[in-house]
Protein backbone atom coordinates (compact mmCIF):
# COMPACT_ATOMS: atom_id res chain seq x y z
CA UNK A 1 0.00 0.00 0.00
CA UNK A 2 2.65 2.36 0.79
CA UNK A 3 5.01 1.64 -2.56
CA UNK A 4 1.82 2.13 -4.52
CA UNK A 5 1.25 5.32 -2.64
CA UNK A 6 4.73 6.50 -3.23
CA UNK A 7 5.05 5.58 -6.78
CA UNK A 8 1.50 7.36 -7.30
CA UNK A 9 3.06 10.62 -5.87
CA UNK A 10 6.29 10.12 -7.67
CA UNK A 11 3.76 10.32 -10.65
CA UNK A 12 1.71 13.15 -9.78
CA UNK A 13 4.40 15.54 -8.65
CA UNK A 14 5.39 16.22 -11.90
CA UNK A 15 2.25 16.31 -13.79
CA UNK A 16 1.33 18.94 -10.59
CA UNK A 17 4.36 20.93 -11.18
CA UNK A 18 3.96 21.44 -15.18
CA UNK A 19 0.01 22.06 -14.31
CA UNK A 20 1.34 25.32 -12.07
CA UNK A 21 3.90 26.07 -14.53
CA UNK A 22 1.53 26.12 -17.56
CA UNK A 23 -1.09 27.80 -15.02
CA UNK A 24 1.29 30.53 -14.55
CA UNK A 25 1.96 31.18 -18.01
CA UNK A 26 -1.50 31.33 -19.28
CA UNK A 27 -2.70 33.60 -16.77
CA UNK A 28 -0.09 35.65 -17.82
CA UNK A 29 -0.92 35.81 -21.44
CA UNK A 30 -4.61 36.16 -20.07
CA UNK A 31 -4.19 39.28 -17.94
CA UNK A 32 -1.53 40.83 -20.95
CA UNK A 33 -5.23 39.92 -23.18
CA UNK A 34 -7.12 41.35 -20.85
CA UNK A 35 -5.54 44.46 -20.69
CA UNK A 36 -5.41 44.56 -24.64
CA UNK A 37 -9.21 43.69 -24.75
CA UNK A 38 -9.81 46.49 -22.06
CA UNK A 39 -7.97 49.06 -24.02
CA UNK A 40 -10.27 48.31 -27.01
CA UNK A 41 -13.52 48.67 -25.01
CA UNK A 42 -14.82 45.17 -25.45
CA UNK A 43 -18.53 45.56 -24.61
CA UNK A 44 -18.86 42.02 -22.97
CA UNK A 45 -15.69 42.82 -20.10
CA UNK A 46 -17.54 46.07 -19.36
CA UNK A 47 -20.58 43.66 -18.66
CA UNK A 48 -18.76 40.95 -16.69
CA UNK A 49 -17.01 44.02 -15.06
CA UNK A 50 -20.48 45.45 -14.02
CA UNK A 51 -22.07 42.32 -12.50
CA UNK A 52 -18.69 42.05 -10.42
CA UNK A 53 -19.52 45.71 -9.03
CA UNK A 54 -22.94 44.42 -8.52
CA UNK A 55 -22.71 41.58 -6.65
CA UNK A 56 -20.14 43.44 -4.39
CA UNK A 57 -21.90 46.53 -3.18
CA UNK A 58 -24.39 44.83 -0.86
CA UNK A 59 -20.86 43.24 0.69
CA UNK A 60 -18.99 46.58 0.76
CA UNK A 61 -21.99 48.18 2.48
CA UNK A 62 -21.72 46.25 5.12
CA UNK A 63 -18.13 45.75 5.36
CA UNK A 64 -18.43 50.29 5.60
CA UNK A 65 -20.96 49.66 8.46
CA UNK A 66 -18.42 49.40 11.50
CA UNK A 67 -15.71 51.93 10.04
CA UNK A 68 -18.79 54.90 9.72
CA UNK A 69 -19.86 54.07 13.19
CA UNK A 70 -16.44 54.50 14.30
CA UNK A 71 -16.22 57.67 12.37
CA UNK A 72 -18.85 59.09 13.43
CA UNK A 73 -17.70 58.35 17.32
CA UNK A 74 -14.46 60.27 16.35
CA UNK A 75 -16.26 63.34 14.62
CA UNK A 76 -19.11 63.19 18.15
CA UNK A 77 -16.29 63.45 20.33
CA UNK A 78 -14.31 65.95 18.37
CA UNK A 79 -17.42 68.52 17.66
CA UNK A 80 -17.97 67.95 22.00
CA UNK A 81 -14.43 69.64 22.31
CA UNK A 82 -15.40 72.24 20.13
CA UNK A 83 -18.87 72.96 20.88
CA UNK A 84 -18.49 76.24 22.02
CA UNK A 85 -16.29 77.76 19.99
CA UNK A 86 -19.00 76.37 17.18
CA UNK A 87 -21.80 77.85 19.20
CA UNK A 88 -20.45 81.80 18.50
CA UNK A 89 -19.39 81.03 15.07
CA UNK A 90 -23.16 79.49 14.08
CA UNK A 91 -24.88 82.78 15.97
CA UNK A 92 -22.83 84.63 13.75
CA UNK A 93 -23.49 82.73 10.66
CA UNK A 94 -27.08 82.63 11.54
CA UNK A 95 -27.26 85.85 11.64
CA UNK A 96 -25.59 86.91 7.91
CA UNK A 97 -27.21 84.37 6.67
CA UNK A 98 -30.92 85.71 7.52
CA UNK A 99 -29.98 88.46 5.85
CA UNK A 100 -29.31 86.97 2.55
CA UNK A 101 -32.46 84.67 3.37
CA UNK A 102 -34.30 88.14 3.11
CA UNK A 103 -32.29 89.39 -0.10
CA UNK A 104 -32.66 85.33 -1.83
CA UNK A 105 -36.56 85.91 -1.59
CA UNK A 106 -36.78 89.48 -3.05
CA UNK A 107 -34.79 87.92 -5.70
CA UNK A 108 -36.62 85.08 -5.85
CA UNK A 109 -39.65 86.94 -6.34
CA UNK A 110 -38.65 89.34 -9.27
CA UNK A 111 -37.31 86.22 -11.18
CA UNK A 112 -41.19 84.70 -10.90
CA UNK A 113 -42.35 87.50 -11.93
CA UNK A 114 -39.48 88.13 -14.55
CA UNK A 115 -40.20 84.91 -15.61
CA UNK A 116 -44.26 85.10 -16.19
CA UNK A 117 -43.33 87.83 -18.39
CA UNK A 118 -41.12 85.84 -20.65
CA UNK A 119 -43.94 82.98 -20.24
CA UNK A 120 -40.75 80.42 -19.33
CA UNK A 121 -41.63 77.02 -17.27
CA UNK A 122 -40.14 77.24 -14.48
CA UNK A 123 -40.90 73.67 -13.25
CA UNK A 124 -39.71 72.16 -16.94
CA UNK A 125 -36.07 72.63 -15.21
CA UNK A 126 -36.25 70.83 -12.19
CA UNK A 127 -34.17 67.73 -12.22
CA UNK A 128 -35.29 64.09 -10.78
CA UNK A 129 -33.33 63.25 -7.71
CA UNK A 130 -32.05 60.03 -6.70
CA UNK A 131 -30.18 59.60 -3.47
CA UNK A 132 -27.12 57.51 -2.93
CA UNK A 133 -24.42 56.19 -0.95
CA UNK A 134 -20.93 56.53 -1.82
CA UNK A 135 -19.93 52.47 -0.78
CA UNK A 136 -16.46 52.56 -2.37
CA UNK A 137 -13.48 54.56 -3.83
CA UNK A 138 -10.81 53.69 -5.62
CA UNK A 139 -8.80 56.46 -4.28
CA UNK A 140 -5.35 55.08 -6.46
CA UNK A 141 -3.22 56.95 -8.00
CA UNK A 142 -4.39 56.61 -11.62
CA UNK A 143 -8.54 57.08 -11.49
CA UNK A 144 -10.92 58.79 -9.41
CA UNK A 145 -14.30 57.19 -9.40
CA UNK A 146 -16.63 56.10 -6.29
CA UNK A 147 -19.22 53.16 -5.89
CA UNK A 148 -22.54 54.56 -5.15
CA UNK A 149 -25.37 52.14 -4.08
CA UNK A 150 -28.01 52.62 -6.17
CA UNK A 151 -27.95 51.43 -10.13
CA UNK A 152 -31.20 51.16 -12.73
CA UNK A 153 -33.17 49.51 -10.53
CA UNK A 154 -33.53 52.49 -8.60
CA UNK A 155 -33.67 55.00 -11.62
CA UNK A 156 -30.10 55.81 -12.12
CA UNK A 157 -29.09 56.70 -15.58
CA UNK A 158 -25.46 57.19 -17.21
CA UNK A 159 -24.42 60.90 -17.38
CA UNK A 160 -26.36 62.08 -14.59
CA UNK A 161 -25.24 64.93 -12.33
CA UNK A 162 -23.90 63.95 -9.00
CA UNK A 163 -24.18 66.31 -6.54
CA UNK A 164 -23.81 66.51 -2.58
CA UNK A 165 -25.20 70.01 -0.40
CA UNK A 166 -22.43 71.76 -0.94
CA UNK A 167 -22.01 71.65 -5.04
CA UNK A 168 -20.86 69.05 -8.02
CA UNK A 169 -19.33 66.16 -7.15
CA UNK A 170 -19.32 64.09 -10.29
CA UNK A 171 -21.16 62.09 -13.10
CA UNK A 172 -22.73 58.73 -13.56
CA UNK A 173 -20.32 56.90 -16.46
CA UNK A 174 -21.53 53.37 -15.81
CA UNK A 175 -24.74 52.01 -14.19
CA UNK A 176 -25.60 48.61 -12.59
CA UNK A 177 -28.80 46.97 -11.29
CA UNK A 178 -28.41 47.73 -7.76
CA UNK A 179 -24.55 49.95 -8.06
CA UNK A 180 -23.48 52.99 -10.58
CA UNK A 181 -19.90 54.30 -11.15
CA UNK A 182 -19.60 58.04 -10.71
CA UNK A 183 -16.54 59.85 -11.80
CA UNK A 184 -15.45 62.63 -9.83
CA UNK A 185 -14.31 66.17 -11.16
CA UNK A 186 -11.16 65.19 -10.27
CA UNK A 187 -10.16 62.30 -12.07
CA UNK A 188 -8.00 62.96 -15.42
CA UNK A 189 -10.73 61.93 -17.57
CA UNK A 190 -13.60 64.15 -16.08
CA UNK A 191 -14.61 66.99 -18.45
CA UNK A 192 -17.46 69.60 -17.39
CA UNK A 193 -18.84 72.29 -19.09
CA UNK A 194 -18.67 75.39 -16.74
CA UNK A 195 -19.34 79.03 -16.78
CA UNK A 196 -16.96 81.81 -14.39
CA UNK A 197 -19.11 84.20 -12.45
CA UNK A 198 -19.11 87.37 -12.35
CA UNK A 199 -17.98 87.80 -15.96
CA UNK A 200 -20.23 84.49 -17.80
CA UNK A 201 -17.03 83.19 -19.10
CA UNK A 202 -17.21 79.95 -20.67
CA UNK A 203 -14.74 77.26 -20.33
CA UNK A 204 -14.36 73.45 -19.59
CA UNK A 205 -13.45 72.48 -15.85
CA UNK A 206 -10.98 69.58 -16.47
CA UNK A 207 -9.71 66.84 -13.75
CA UNK A 208 -5.95 65.91 -13.74
CA UNK A 209 -6.32 63.40 -10.57
CA UNK A 210 -5.26 66.17 -8.27
CA UNK A 211 -7.27 68.26 -5.74
CA UNK A 212 -7.59 71.16 -7.49
CA UNK A 213 -8.76 70.74 -11.54
CA UNK A 214 -7.56 73.27 -13.64
CA UNK A 215 -10.21 75.13 -16.14
CA UNK A 216 -9.43 74.78 -19.99
CA UNK A 217 -10.93 76.38 -23.62
CA UNK A 218 -11.05 79.59 -21.62
CA UNK A 219 -12.07 82.83 -24.02
CA UNK A 220 -8.86 84.60 -25.37
CA UNK A 221 -8.71 87.19 -23.07
CA UNK A 222 -10.13 85.61 -19.98
CA UNK A 223 -11.73 88.55 -16.83
CA UNK A 224 -10.73 86.07 -14.11
CA UNK A 225 -10.06 86.86 -11.01
CA UNK A 226 -9.35 84.65 -7.45
CA UNK A 227 -12.21 83.92 -5.53
CA UNK A 228 -14.59 84.07 -8.45
CA UNK A 229 -17.60 81.41 -8.49
CA UNK A 230 -17.45 78.52 -11.12
CA UNK A 231 -21.03 76.88 -11.77
CA UNK A 232 -21.82 74.28 -14.37
CA UNK A 233 -22.87 76.33 -17.63
CA UNK A 234 -25.25 73.43 -18.74
CA UNK A 235 -23.63 73.55 -22.26
CA UNK A 236 -23.81 69.85 -23.89
CA UNK A 237 -27.25 69.06 -22.08
CA UNK A 238 -25.94 66.96 -19.95
CA UNK A 239 -25.87 68.87 -16.94
CA UNK A 240 -28.16 71.51 -15.45
CA UNK A 241 -27.42 75.04 -15.41
CA UNK A 242 -25.87 76.57 -11.84
CA UNK A 243 -24.79 74.01 -10.14
CA UNK A 244 -22.00 75.16 -7.41
CA UNK A 245 -18.60 73.76 -8.74
CA UNK A 246 -15.69 75.56 -7.14
CA UNK A 247 -13.81 78.58 -7.03
CA UNK A 248 -11.22 80.14 -8.94
CA UNK A 249 -8.12 78.99 -6.75
CA UNK A 250 -4.88 79.83 -8.83
CA UNK A 251 -3.87 81.82 -12.06
CA UNK A 252 -0.85 80.56 -13.58
CA UNK A 253 0.69 80.89 -17.37
CA UNK A 254 -0.09 76.84 -17.44
CA UNK A 255 -3.38 76.57 -15.18
CA UNK A 256 -5.69 78.12 -13.58
CA UNK A 257 -7.18 76.40 -10.61
CA UNK A 258 -10.14 75.96 -8.93
CA UNK A 259 -10.81 74.89 -5.58
CA UNK A 260 -13.61 72.46 -5.49
CA UNK A 261 -16.93 73.13 -3.56
CA UNK A 262 -17.24 69.94 -2.43
CA UNK A 263 -15.04 68.85 0.55
CA UNK A 264 -13.64 65.20 -0.31
CA UNK A 265 -13.00 64.22 3.10
CA UNK A 266 -16.82 64.51 4.19
CA UNK A 267 -18.26 63.47 1.53
CA UNK A 268 -20.63 60.08 2.18
CA UNK A 269 -24.17 61.05 0.45
CA UNK A 270 -24.76 62.23 -2.68
CA UNK A 271 -27.96 62.92 -4.83
CA UNK A 272 -27.79 62.35 -8.72
CA UNK A 273 -29.64 64.29 -10.60
CA UNK A 274 -31.75 63.65 -13.83
CA UNK A 275 -32.06 67.06 -16.11
CA UNK A 276 -32.52 66.84 -20.18
CA UNK A 277 -31.05 63.62 -21.07
CA UNK A 278 -29.57 63.86 -24.20
CA UNK A 279 -29.72 60.61 -26.06
CA UNK A 280 -27.57 59.45 -28.88
CA UNK A 281 -29.49 59.00 -32.36
CA UNK A 282 -29.36 55.21 -32.21
CA UNK A 283 -31.04 55.43 -28.76
CA UNK A 284 -33.16 58.21 -29.66
CA UNK A 285 -34.28 56.19 -32.59
CA UNK A 286 -34.74 52.38 -30.52
CA UNK A 287 -37.00 54.77 -28.14
CA UNK A 288 -38.85 56.37 -30.72
CA UNK A 289 -39.60 53.04 -32.28
CA UNK A 290 -41.18 51.96 -28.97
CA UNK A 291 -43.35 55.14 -28.80
CA UNK A 292 -44.83 55.30 -31.97
CA UNK A 293 -44.67 51.78 -33.39
CA UNK A 294 -41.89 51.11 -36.68
CA UNK A 295 -40.88 53.75 -38.92
CA UNK A 296 -42.91 54.07 -42.32
CA UNK A 297 -41.54 52.31 -44.94
CA UNK A 298 -40.21 54.71 -48.11
CA UNK A 299 -42.87 55.80 -50.65
CA UNK A 300 -45.57 55.30 -47.92
CA UNK A 301 -49.05 57.46 -49.09
CA UNK A 302 -51.39 57.85 -46.04
CA UNK A 303 -54.81 56.19 -46.71
CA UNK A 304 -58.45 57.08 -47.55
CA UNK A 305 -59.01 57.47 -43.74
CA UNK A 306 -57.16 60.59 -43.84
CA UNK A 307 -58.45 63.43 -45.64
CA UNK A 308 -55.89 64.99 -48.23
CA UNK A 309 -55.60 68.43 -48.17
CA UNK A 310 -57.59 69.29 -51.11
CA UNK A 311 -60.66 67.42 -49.26
CA UNK A 312 -59.80 69.41 -46.47
CA UNK A 313 -60.00 72.99 -48.26
CA UNK A 314 -63.09 71.47 -50.32
CA UNK A 315 -65.16 71.09 -46.77
CA UNK A 316 -63.64 74.57 -45.64
CA UNK A 317 -65.17 76.34 -48.67
CA UNK A 318 -61.86 76.60 -50.69
CA UNK A 319 -58.73 78.17 -50.10
CA UNK A 320 -58.57 82.03 -49.17
CA UNK A 321 -58.88 84.76 -51.91
CA UNK B 1 -16.34 7.72 11.55
CA UNK B 2 -18.23 11.09 12.28
CA UNK B 3 -15.58 12.87 14.17
CA UNK B 4 -12.78 12.16 11.31
CA UNK B 5 -15.24 13.35 9.10
CA UNK B 6 -15.95 16.69 10.67
CA UNK B 7 -12.05 16.82 11.28
CA UNK B 8 -11.75 16.55 7.67
CA UNK B 9 -14.37 19.73 7.04
CA UNK B 10 -13.08 21.47 9.75
CA UNK B 11 -8.92 21.29 7.64
CA UNK B 12 -10.62 21.99 4.71
CA UNK B 13 -12.09 25.08 5.85
CA UNK B 14 -9.15 26.38 7.36
CA UNK B 15 -7.42 25.76 3.63
CA UNK B 16 -9.83 28.85 2.37
CA UNK B 17 -8.24 30.83 4.96
CA UNK B 18 -5.48 32.48 2.92
CA UNK B 19 -8.08 32.87 -0.04
CA UNK B 20 -10.50 34.63 1.90
CA UNK B 21 -8.17 36.93 3.57
CA UNK B 22 -7.29 37.66 0.06
CA UNK B 23 -11.29 38.37 -0.36
CA UNK B 24 -11.08 40.58 2.57
CA UNK B 25 -8.01 42.54 1.60
CA UNK B 26 -9.38 43.45 -1.76
CA UNK B 27 -12.24 44.79 -0.78
CA UNK B 28 -11.24 46.56 2.64
CA UNK B 29 -8.94 48.00 -0.41
CA UNK B 30 -12.08 49.78 -1.49
CA UNK B 31 -13.10 51.39 1.29
CA UNK B 32 -12.53 55.05 2.18
CA UNK B 33 -10.25 55.31 4.71
CA UNK B 34 -12.21 56.32 7.78
CA UNK B 35 -11.09 60.08 8.35
CA UNK B 36 -9.26 60.33 5.18
CA UNK B 37 -12.51 61.12 2.75
CA UNK B 38 -12.95 60.20 -0.95
CA UNK B 39 -9.92 60.46 -3.22
CA UNK B 40 -7.00 59.46 -1.13
CA UNK B 41 -4.18 57.18 -1.28
CA UNK B 42 -4.57 54.11 1.10
CA UNK B 43 -2.42 50.87 1.37
CA UNK B 44 -2.49 48.08 -0.83
CA UNK B 45 -3.44 45.62 1.51
CA UNK B 46 -3.67 42.67 -1.24
CA UNK B 47 -0.41 43.17 -1.95
CA UNK B 48 0.88 42.17 1.40
CA UNK B 49 -1.62 39.75 1.55
CA UNK B 50 -0.47 37.92 -1.77
CA UNK B 51 3.04 38.32 -0.59
CA UNK B 52 2.83 36.50 3.42
CA UNK B 53 0.82 33.93 1.73
CA UNK B 54 3.15 33.39 -1.35
CA UNK B 55 6.28 32.90 1.19
CA UNK B 56 4.93 30.70 3.54
CA UNK B 57 2.16 28.70 2.40
CA UNK B 58 1.96 29.12 -1.41
CA UNK B 59 0.06 25.97 -2.19
CA UNK B 60 -2.98 27.79 -0.83
CA UNK B 61 -3.29 30.57 -2.46
CA UNK B 62 -2.05 29.23 -6.48
CA UNK B 63 -1.65 31.58 -9.46
CA UNK B 64 -5.39 30.90 -10.09
CA UNK B 65 -6.87 32.70 -6.85
CA UNK B 66 -4.21 35.23 -7.35
CA UNK B 67 -5.53 36.30 -10.84
CA UNK B 68 -8.86 36.15 -9.96
CA UNK B 69 -8.31 38.62 -6.95
CA UNK B 70 -6.39 41.31 -8.79
CA UNK B 71 -9.20 40.77 -11.86
CA UNK B 72 -12.03 41.49 -8.88
CA UNK B 73 -10.02 44.56 -7.79
CA UNK B 74 -9.38 45.80 -11.43
CA UNK B 75 -13.32 45.83 -11.88
CA UNK B 76 -14.08 47.38 -8.56
CA UNK B 77 -11.78 50.02 -8.93
CA UNK B 78 -12.23 50.73 -12.70
CA UNK B 79 -8.89 50.05 -13.54
CA UNK B 80 -8.13 48.07 -16.47
CA UNK B 81 -8.87 44.52 -16.47
CA UNK B 82 -5.27 42.35 -16.10
CA UNK B 83 -3.29 45.53 -14.79
CA UNK B 84 -3.17 44.26 -10.69
CA UNK B 85 -3.99 40.27 -11.78
CA UNK B 86 -0.35 41.10 -13.93
CA UNK B 87 1.03 42.51 -11.40
CA UNK B 88 -0.05 40.23 -8.33
CA UNK B 89 1.12 37.26 -10.50
CA UNK B 90 4.68 37.93 -11.07
CA UNK B 91 5.43 39.48 -7.31
CA UNK B 92 3.94 36.01 -6.57
CA UNK B 93 6.44 34.18 -9.13
CA UNK B 94 9.44 36.16 -7.80
CA UNK B 95 8.40 35.49 -4.40
CA UNK B 96 7.96 31.73 -4.90
CA UNK B 97 11.51 31.65 -6.49
CA UNK B 98 13.13 33.08 -3.43
CA UNK B 99 10.72 30.93 -0.72
CA UNK B 100 14.01 29.23 1.03
CA UNK B 101 15.48 32.42 1.64
CA UNK B 102 12.38 34.07 2.79
CA UNK B 103 11.62 31.62 5.27
CA UNK B 104 14.72 30.96 7.12
CA UNK B 105 15.06 34.82 7.86
CA UNK B 106 14.07 37.62 10.75
CA UNK B 107 10.95 39.44 10.36
CA UNK B 108 12.70 42.78 9.93
CA UNK B 109 14.91 41.13 6.51
CA UNK B 110 11.72 40.08 5.08
CA UNK B 111 9.80 43.35 5.53
CA UNK B 112 13.34 45.43 3.87
CA UNK B 113 12.56 42.66 0.95
CA UNK B 114 8.51 43.09 1.09
CA UNK B 115 9.61 46.95 0.54
CA UNK B 116 11.87 45.87 -2.16
CA UNK B 117 9.35 43.85 -4.20
CA UNK B 118 6.33 46.23 -3.26
CA UNK B 119 8.21 49.32 -5.06
CA UNK B 120 9.25 47.03 -8.26
CA UNK B 121 5.41 46.50 -8.24
CA UNK B 122 3.87 50.28 -7.89
CA UNK B 123 6.57 50.88 -10.01
CA UNK B 124 5.78 48.02 -12.68
CA UNK B 125 1.79 48.86 -12.08
CA UNK B 126 2.19 53.05 -12.27
CA UNK B 127 4.60 52.50 -16.04
CA UNK B 128 2.15 49.39 -17.19
CA UNK B 129 -0.94 52.11 -16.44
CA UNK B 130 1.24 55.18 -18.33
CA UNK B 131 1.47 52.67 -21.13
CA UNK B 132 -1.48 51.39 -21.32
CA UNK B 133 -3.37 55.27 -20.63
CA UNK B 134 -0.63 56.96 -23.21
CA UNK B 135 -0.53 59.66 -20.62
CA UNK B 136 2.33 59.53 -17.73
CA UNK B 137 0.95 59.25 -14.22
CA UNK B 138 2.18 61.70 -11.74
CA UNK B 139 4.76 59.38 -9.37
CA UNK B 140 3.74 61.20 -6.31
CA UNK B 141 0.21 59.58 -5.26
CA UNK B 142 2.19 56.00 -6.04
CA UNK B 143 4.61 56.97 -3.81
CA UNK B 144 2.21 57.60 -0.99
CA UNK B 145 0.65 54.12 -1.91
CA UNK B 146 4.01 52.69 -1.39
CA UNK B 147 5.09 53.91 1.41
CA UNK B 148 1.49 53.49 3.34
CA UNK B 149 1.31 49.41 2.03
CA UNK B 150 5.58 49.05 3.40
CA UNK B 151 3.35 50.89 6.59
CA UNK B 152 1.01 48.39 6.87
CA UNK B 153 2.84 45.26 6.22
CA UNK B 154 3.74 44.34 9.93
CA UNK B 155 0.35 44.89 10.96
CA UNK B 156 -1.08 42.89 7.86
CA UNK B 157 1.61 40.42 8.75
CA UNK B 158 0.54 40.23 12.57
CA UNK B 159 -3.01 39.02 11.99
CA UNK B 160 -2.08 36.49 9.54
CA UNK B 161 0.36 35.35 11.18
CA UNK B 162 -2.02 34.04 13.31
CA UNK B 163 -4.16 32.96 10.63
CA UNK B 164 -1.26 30.77 9.67
CA UNK B 165 -0.94 29.28 13.03
CA UNK B 166 -4.48 27.99 12.46
CA UNK B 167 -3.84 26.88 8.88
CA UNK B 168 -2.64 22.66 8.68
CA UNK B 169 0.65 21.95 7.46
CA UNK B 170 -0.67 19.47 5.24
CA UNK B 171 -4.00 19.24 3.79
CA UNK B 172 -5.66 16.19 5.84
CA UNK B 173 -7.16 13.50 4.45
CA UNK B 174 -8.88 10.75 6.68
Amino acid sequence: MKVERRSLSRLALPIKAFGDRFALVALIALSIALLILSRAEVGWLQVVGGRIVDTAVPVLEVLRTPLDASERLTRAIGEWISVYEDNTRLREQNRRLLEWQSLARQLANENQALREVVGMDAEAARPTVVAARIVADTGGPFVHTALVDAGSHHGVAEGMAAVNDRGLVGRVIDVGGRSARLLLLTDLNSRIPVMVEPSRDQAILAGDNSRQPGLMFLPLSPRLSIGDRVVSSGRGGVLPPGLEVGVVRTIAEDKVGVATAVDWDRLEYVRLLEYARVLPPEILAIEQREAFGPPLPPGFQPSASVPSDDAIEAMSGGPEP
Amino acid sequence: MTLGWFRHLDAQFRCFLPAITAVLALLIDQIPIPGEGVGRTGPLALLCVVTFWSIYRPDLLPVPAVFAAGFVTDALAGLPLGLTSLTLILIRMVVVGQQRFFVARSFPVVWACFGVMATAAILFRWLLMSIWAGHVFRFTPSLFELLATFVAYPLVSLALGWIHNRVPRFIYAP
